[in-house]
C-alpha cells in the first residue's frame, strides 16, 4: 500500500502540482485553482511530522489532508477502461473445466463456447463496524457483469494491466442494471463479514465471557437465597418474600442478558468510494447444469485479469467462494453458506429463494 | 459489623451446587448500505482511471487505525493533557472497552480523562447520546468544563427546559443530571426505559451502598460504555468497593457472600486477604493514577490571609448592601442578591452598576449607596495591596480579581504609585493574552487578572498569588492557586487573601483556612471534603443562606462555626477514606 508521502507526490502531480523531493518534505508549487482549493500558497513546503513548523503540515488528521476530498469533487467515483482479450488455445482451456467446476449436489456439461465483449466491475467499498470497539477498513470486489461471478481483486492488481483500449467496445453483454446493483450491494456485506470474522468472533466470545460471568452470578445469588430458605427455620411470610426475591433475580438476569447483547451490537456501515468499469473481449463456455429435474444454462467466462476461470457466482450472497451447490427449486447457484440448514428443524433451503427465512418453520437465522 | 455466619459451603461446593448449562450467544449483525440510487449515480460521472485510484488511495489512508492515535488531542481547547491523562485514554479505550473505575487520586483531573474519553468516542462516532450523573453541587462545573475545554454543549437539569417540560429534557442526546433529581420516581422510570451508548458517573462513591436509589438507578441503566469517577472508592469498607464494580461488571466478584467469604476478615471488613487475587481482578476494571507515580512533587504552599480594616464608608457600603439583600431576598432571584454582595465583597465600585439597574427596586437606600460610592477614592484592600507589590518588588506576582471594575481600581492604584503591570482580561484577543503573558513572563513584575481571563492558563515561572477578592466557590480558588502552584514550579509558592473584616468572605475564609487548612491541602481536595458535608446546595449558597439569616453579628459568628464544624467532620473523614484507599491500592493500579 502506498504510504502518505508518496501518495502526496502522486496526488500533487496529478493534480498539475510540480512536487519535488526535499529532506523528507516536498517543495511544491500549486496551480492557482488547486492552491486556491486547498486554502495554501502557490509556492508551499509540505512537511510530513508535526516537529516541522516550516511548511503546510500533512499528516492522516491535519487540516491538509482533511480538505483533499474537495479536489476529488466528483471525480474519481468511476472509470472505465477496456483491456486485451487473452490469447488463448481454447481446447486446452476447456479440458480444465472439469477439474475447476464442482457441484455438490448437481451435474454440468460443457457446451458450446464463444467469445463475447463483457465488462467487469471493480467496485471498492469502505466498511465501518460500531461495536463497543470501531473497525474499519477498505475492500474491493471484481464482479462479472454478465454472469455475477465475483473476485477478490486488489487495486495493485491493476498495476499488471499495460494495455488500455482508447475506444469503447461495443455490445458489450451484461445482466440487466437492478441484478448488477442487486449483487453490488450483497456482495459486500459477506466480504465485510469475512473482512470483520475477527472483530465479530471477539464480540461474540467477549459477550459470552459476560454472560457466563453474570448468570453465574445470578444463579449463585439465587443458590445462596435457597440455602437461605433452606437453613432457617422461617415465617410463612419470610419464605414468600425470598421466593419473590429469586423471582427478582431472575428478571433482572434476564434483562442484563439482553443488555449485554445490546452492548456488543455489531453495525456494519457500507458506503461505496469507487467503481471502475472493465471491459474485455473474453472467451465463454456454456454449461447444463442438471439437478434433479431440472436444467440450466450457464455462461462461464475466462477472466483475463484473473487469467483463470471466474468462480461460479453464489446467486444469493455474490461472495466469492469454492463450494457451490444448486437449489432445488429453482436452479439457484449458491455456495455453501446460503445453501443453508435450518438450525430448528434442520430443513435445507435455498438462500436466494428463502433469503433468511426457513421455508417449513418460519425461523429466522439472524446469523445470516 | 455483622458477624458472617460460619459456612461449610465453600465457594467451590456453592459453584457445583449452582451449575447450570449458561446460554450462547451470537453477537446481532446489522448491515446499513448506501441506497442503491447512490450507487447508479455514481456512475454519471466518468473521470480518469488516475482518478479513481488516487481516490481509494485516499479512502485506505484515511482509515483510522487502532487506538494508539487519539483523535481527541488536537481538538481540545485550555487543557494541558499529561501523558498520565493520554494513556488512561488509551487503556480505557482498547482493554477496558469503555467500562471503567477511574479513581485518580484527588487533583490529577479525572474529569478531563473523561472529557477526553467522551470526545473520543463522539469523534470516532461510537457514542450517539450520553448521560453525565453528577451529585447537584457539580452539575453546572460540569456543563461548564464540557463546553469550554472540549466544546460540547449539554443541558442539565439545573437548566429551565429541565423545569418546563421534563419529558421533552430526556430525550436530548447530550444530558448532564443531577443524580438526586435523576433517581427520583418519575425521572428514574424515564432514564431506565432508554438505551444510553455512554453514562459517566461522577463521584461514584455515592454509589456505595445497593440499596440507595442512586446505585439501583445505575445499575438499572442500560448502557455501552461507562465510566464511574471517584478518587475515593473504598469509604468504610472493601464492600463499597464491590458494590462499585458489581455496577461494571457484575460477577467479577462473584456474590457479596463469597466476595465477604473470599477477600474479607471476619473480624475487620476493611483488611485484605488474597490480596494478589483481589488486585488481579480489580485490575481489569479500575485504573488509579497516584501522584508519587507520576512523580507530581510540588513545592510547598503558603498561605496568609490580610484582614483588611474597611474604611468609615466602605463600612456603610457593606452593611447597607447587607441590610437590603437580607430585606429582598424573598422577593429577588438569589443569583441577584448574591451578586451583590461577592460585588461588595471584591470593592465598592463593583457593585456600582448592579446597583444602578437595581435603583428602582431599592429605592432611596441606592441612591445613597451611589453617592457613597462616588465618594470613595481609596479602600482598605488598596493600601494593603500596594504593601505587598512593594514587598520584594523583583519577584512576579499574580493579582486575581472578579470583577472588571475592581481591576479597574487596581490598575489606577498600581499607575499611582508607578508600579508597571500587566493586564489579563477575559475579552481580550488570544494574541493579546498571549502577548500581556509574555510580557509579563518576560519584562513586568506583576499580572492583573480577571478569574475569567486567567483560567487555562500556566503561569508558574511566577510564584506569588495575591487574592484581591475570593470566589465563593473553594473550586475555584483553587483553580487560581492552580495556575502556579503546578508541575514545572520550583519554587515555593506563597498566597495572600485579602478579605474586609466582617464581610461574609472573611468568614468564608476564616472556615476554608482555619477549620480545613484549605491552603495547605492537594489542589482537588476540597470537592471530596464538599461531598462528604452530604448537602445538595452548592458552597456558595450554603454561606449565602448562612449570610442571610444571620441578623446580627453573633448569630453569625455561631452560624459560621457550626457549618465550621460540619466542615471539619467533613474533612475527617475524606482523610479516613483517603487513608484507607492508599493503604488498599497503593500504587498498583497506575497506568
Amino acid at each position: 500500500m502506498i504510504d502518505l508521502y508518496n501518495f502526496t507526490i502522486k496526488f500533487l502531480r496529478h493534480n498539475g502540482a510540480i512536487a519535488e523531493e526535499k529532506n523528507g518534505a516536498l517543495e511544491a508549487v500549486f496551480p492557482a485553482d488547486l492552491a486556491k482549493t486547498l486554502k495554501t500558497d502557490e509556492y508551499s513546503d509540505i512537511v510530513f511530522s508535526p516537529d516541522e513548523k516550516n511548511g503546510e503540515l500533512m499528516s492522516f488528521d491535519s487540516d491538509l489532508f482533511k480538505k483533499l476530498p474537495k479536489v476529488f469533487n466528483e471525480k474519481g467515483k468511476f472509470s472505465a477502461i477496456k483491456v486485451p482479450s487473452p490469447h488463448i488455445h481454447i481446447d486446452k482451456l476447456k479440458k480444465r473445466i472439469t477439474d475447476k467446476i464442482i457441484f455438490q449436489n448437481a451435474v454440468f456439461s460443457a457446451g458450446e463456447n464463444e467469445e463475447k465483449a463483457i465488462s467487469y466491475l471493480l467496485a471498492f467499498f469502505k466498511f465501518t463496524a460500531f461495536s463497543d470497539e470501531r473497525r474499519e477498513g477498505v475492500m474491493s470486489i471484481l464482479l462479472n457483469e454478465f454472469n455475477l461471478s465475483s473476485a477478490r481483486f486488489g487495486l495493485e492488481q491493476l498495476d499488471d494491466l499495460t494495455e488500455i483500449f482508447e475506444r469503447p467496445l461495443k455490445n458489450t453483454k451484461k445482466m440487466d442494471n437492478e441484478k448488477i446493483l442487486n449483487a453490488l450491494c450483497a456482495a459486500p456485506k459477506a466480504i465485510a463479514r469475512e473482512e470483520l470474522e475477527d472483530f465479530i468472533q471477539s464480540a461474540n466470545r467477549r459477550l459470552n465471557r459476560d454472560t457466563k460471568r453474570i448468570h453465574e452470578y445470578y444463579r449463585t445469588l439465587i443458590a445462596e437465597t435457597l440455602q437461605f430458605i433452606e437453613k432457617k427455620s422461617l415465617g410463612q411470610k419470610e419464605k414468600a418474600n425470598s421466593l419473590n426475591k429469586i423471582q427478582a433475580i431472575e428478571t433482572e438476569l434476564r434483562w442484563k442478558t439482553d443488555d449485554l447483547i445490546t452492548k456488543y451490537n455489531i453495525d456494519i456501515r457500507i458506503d461505496p468510494i469507487s467503481f471502475i468499469r472493465i471491459e474485455t473481449v473474453a472467451p465463454i463456455f456454456w454449461l447444463t447444469i442438471k439437478r434433479r429435474k431440472l436444467t440450466r444454462l450457464f455462461p462461464l467466462t475466462y477472466n483475463p485479469l484473473l487469467k483463470n476461470f471466474d468462480n461460479l457466482p453464489c446467486e444469493s450472497c455474490f461472495n466469492p467462494g469454492n463450494i457451490h451447490w444448486v437449489c432445488d427449486d429453482k436452479a439457484h447457484i449458491i455456495c455453501d453458506k446460503c445453501f443453508k440448514t435450518c438450525p430448528k428443524c434442520a430443513k435445507n433451503y435455498c438462500g436466494a429463494c428463502h433469503k433468511n427465512r426457513c421455508p417449513k418453520c418460519g425461523f429466522i437465522d439472524n446469523d445470516y | 459489623m455483622k458477624k458472617i455466619p460460619e459456612n461449610k459451603n465453600t465457594s467451590a461446593t456453592l459453584a457445583v451446587q449452582t451449575e447450570i448449562t449458561i446460554p450462547s450467544y451470537k453477537v446481532p449483525v446489522k448491515f446499513t448500505l448506501s441506497d442503491q440510487k447512490l450507487i447508479s449515480e455514481m456512475f454519471e460521472n466518468k473521470s480518469d482511471l488516475a482518478d479513481c485510484r488516487l481516490l481509494v488511495e485516499y479512502r485506505r489512508l484515511g482509515v483510522q487505525g487502532g487506538y494508539n492515535e487519539l483523535l481527541c488531542l488536537k481538538e481540545l481547547k485550555n487543557i494541558e493533557k499529561y501523558w498520565y491523562q493520554i494513556e488512561t485514554v488509551k487503556k480505557t479505550l482498547k482493554y477496558f472497552h469503555g467500562r471503567v473505575l477511574l479513581a485518580d487520586e484527588v487533583g490529577l483531573g479525572k474529569t478531563i480523562e473523561a472529557g477526553m474519553l467522551i470526545k473520543e468516542y463522539l469523534l470516532r462516532k461510537m457514542v450517539k447520546n450520553i448521560l453525565i450523573l453528577a451529585p447537584s453541587p457539580l452539575v453546572s462545573q460540569w456543563k461548564e468544563e464540557m463546553h469550554q475545554k472540549f466544546g460540547l454543549k449539554f443541558i442539565t437539569t439545573d437548566d429551565d427546559i429541565f423545569q418546563a417540560d421534563p419529558d421533552k429534557f430526556w430525550n436530548n442526546k447530550f444530558i448532564i443530571a443531577s443524580i438526586n433529581t435523576a433517581k427520583s420516581g418519575r425521572n428514574f422510570k424515564k432514564i431506565v426505559a432508554k438505551f444510553y451508548d455512554l453514562v459517566v458517573v461522577d463521584e461514584g462513591h455515592h454509589l456505595k451502598n445497593r440499596k440507595t436509589a442512586a446505585w439501583k438507578l445505575v445499575n438499572e441503566i442500560k448502557k455501552r460504555f461507562i465510566f464511574i469517577l471517584t478518587a475515593t472508592p473504598l469509604q468504610n469498607n472493601l464492600i463499597e468497593l464491590f458494590n462499585l464494580i458489581t455496577l461494571l461488571k457484575p460477577g467479577q466478584f462473584k456474590t457479596e457472600k463469597l466476595f465477604r467469604q473470599e477477600y474479607m476478615r471476619k473480624k475487620n471488613e476493611s483488611s485484605l486477604d488474597k490480596k494478589e487475587k483481589l488486585k488481579s481482578l480489580l485490575r481489569d476494571i479500575m485504573i488509579r493514577n497516584t501522584r508519587s507515580v507520576i512523580d507530581l512533587k510540588l513545592p510547598k504552599r503558603f498561605a496568609s490571609t490580610i484582614r483588611v480594616e474597611p474604611t468609615d464608608a466602605e463600612k456603610q457600603i457593606y452593611d447597607y448592601i447587607s441590610t437590603v439583600s437580607r430585606d429582598l431576598s424573598p422577593s429577588l432571584p438569589a443569583n441577584t442578591i448574591r451578586l451583590l454582595i461577592r460585588e461588595a465583597g471584591s470593592s465598592p465600585f463593583a457593585l456600582k452598576d448592579t446597583l444602578i439597574k437595581l435603583k428602582p427596586l431599592i429605592g432611596d437606600t441606592a441612591n445613597h449607596i451611589l453617592e457613597l460610592i462616588d465618594k470613595t477614592k481609596d479602600i482598605g484592600k488598596g493600601k494593603s495591596l500596594i504593601e505587598l507589590l512593594q514587598k520584594n518588588p523583583q519577584e512576579k506576582k499574580v493579582i486575581f480579581t472578579q470583577y472588571l471594575k475592581s481591576m479597574d481600581y487596581c490598575i489606577s492604584l498600581l499607575s499611582k504609585h508607578g508600579i508597571p503591570f500587566a493586564e489579563f482580561r477575559g475579552n481580550m484577543t488570544a494574541e493579546e493574552k498571549d502577548a500581556a503573558i509574555n510580557n509579563f513572563r518576560e519584562n513586568i513584575p506583576v499580572l492583573i487578572s480577571t478569574e475569567l481571563g486567567g483560567e487555562g492558563r500556566n503561569l508558574q515561572f511566577a510564584n506569588t498569588l495575591i487574592n484581591f477578592d475570593l470566589p465563593w466557590n473553594p473550586m475555584r480558588i483553587e483553580q487560581r492557586i492552580g495556575r502556579i502552584h503546578r508541575i514545572g514550579q520550583t519554587r515555593d509558592v506563597f498566597i495572600f487573601n485579602l478579605s474586609v473584616k466582617n464581610t461574609l468572605e472573611d468568614y468564608m475564609i476564616n472556615i476554608l483556612e482555619n477549620k480545613i487548612n484549605m491552603f495547605e491541602m492537594v489542589i482537588g481536595e476540597v470537592e471530596p471534603i464538599l461531598g462528604y458535608l452530604g448537602e445538595d446546595k452548592e458552597f456558595e449558597n450554603i454561606i449565602l443562606d448562612i449570610w442571610l439569616k444571620s441578623s446580627d453579628q453573633k448569630t453569625i459568628n455561631k452560624n459560621f462555626e457550626d457549618f465550621g464544624s460540619k466542615l471539619v467532620k467533613a474533612k475527617s473523614e475524606y482523610l479516613k477514606s483517603a487513608a484507607l484507599d492508599k493503604e488498599v491500592f497503593g500504587e498498583d493500579y497506575e497506568v
